[in-house]
């Protein structure tokens, strides 16, 4: 399911298909990861280098992204 | 600048593990704490590609030990910079990761709405009248949209409330494509936990399972 069972190394692709196959089984969680990692977890002060402009851009274009997917599932 | 994946309170195997633009990850023992971080020349961009390899090593980090997985995008100029935010927060981070450390979490949402039109103008006619009457128009709207977003909340929870009992912590918010339930789950029960939510899922249109991601959500809010 995830790499607690997998136990791979860090891979980028894997965790994306990781997403597909075990998520809503099609890529529109996708965007529910990406919204996790860069807006929620422990934060330790430090500096965020994402600026609320840069966090803002991020979220826009995956919402494009994930509109585009649901609708051509077809909004049920 | 030194960029943070997650923390932990045991020693992690990081050996073999590649961090964003393939920096080498390392476990940096900070008193209570293990912090997973990478060393970079420069301030690493905020792109997808970047989030998504932050998440790969937390999720990979999270396979090996109880860990708490770190916001993309935090970085400390230094190991003496990091050490010292760790030392001043250890005992609430500690506590978040007795708390969510081990345990999973899932997210169940309805599918993306179509976009809302734009208001005719029969709707907003009254602006060309006093002011009154164009505000409470827009007063109507905004009373209408709060009242949608309530009603997709509840039918959001009755839809799912079944999983509730399995889970250790259930979380209602807005997330990007509106609201949703997150779950946070033990390991043991991780299994049953996505048969049912599966089986929800097949049974009704229109809800989205995501997960099982290490504990985000439940993590936030230390700062």
């Amino acid at each position: 399911v995830s790499a607690r069972l997998s136990r791979r190394p860090a891979d980028r692709e894997a965790v994306a298909q990781a997403v597909a196959r075990h998520g809503a089984r099609d890529q529109t969680t996708l965007v529910d990861l990406l919204d996790r990692v860069i807006d929620r977890g422990v934060v330790v002060s430090g500096d965020v280098v994402l600026g609320v402009a840069g966090v803002d851009l991020v979220h826009v274009q995956l919402r494009i992204l994930l509109r585009g997917v649901d609708e051509r599932k077809g909004v049920r | 600048v030194i960029h943070l994946y997650a923390l932990a309170d045991a020693p992690v195997a990081v050996a073999g593990l590649s961090g964003l633009d393939g920096a080498e990850v390392r476990d940096l023992h900070c008193g209570r704490l293990h912090a997973v971080v990478s060393d970079h020349d420069a301030v690493p961009a905020p792109t997808r590609e970047h989030a998504l390899d932050h998440a790969a090593v937390v999720e990979a980090v999270c396979a090996l030990v109880d860990a708490v997985p770190v916001r993309f995008g935090v970085r400390h100029a230094d190991e003496p910079a990091l050490r010292a935010a760790l030392d001043e927060r250890a005992e609430a981070l500690v506590d978040v990761l007795r708390r969510v450390g081990g345990r999973h979490e899932l997210v169940l949402r309805a599918t993306a709405a179509p976009e809302a039109k734009a208001p005719t103008p029969s709707t907003v006619a009254a602006a060309d009248a006093p002011g009154r009457s164009y505000l409470e128009a827009r007063l109507a709207e905004e009373r209408a949209r709060v009242t949608a977003a309530r009603s997709a909340r509840e039918r959001l929870r009755s839809r799912t409330e079944e999983l509730d009992d399995l889970a250790v912590e259930v979380l209602e918010r807005d997330g990007p494509v509106g609201p949703e339930r997150c779950l946070l789950v033990d390991d043991d029960r991780l299994e049953a936990t996505l048969r049912l939510a599966r089986r929800l899922i097949d049974a009704q249109d229109g809800l989205v399972l995501g997960g099982p991601w290490p504990p985000y959500t439940f993590a936030g809010g230390i700062g």
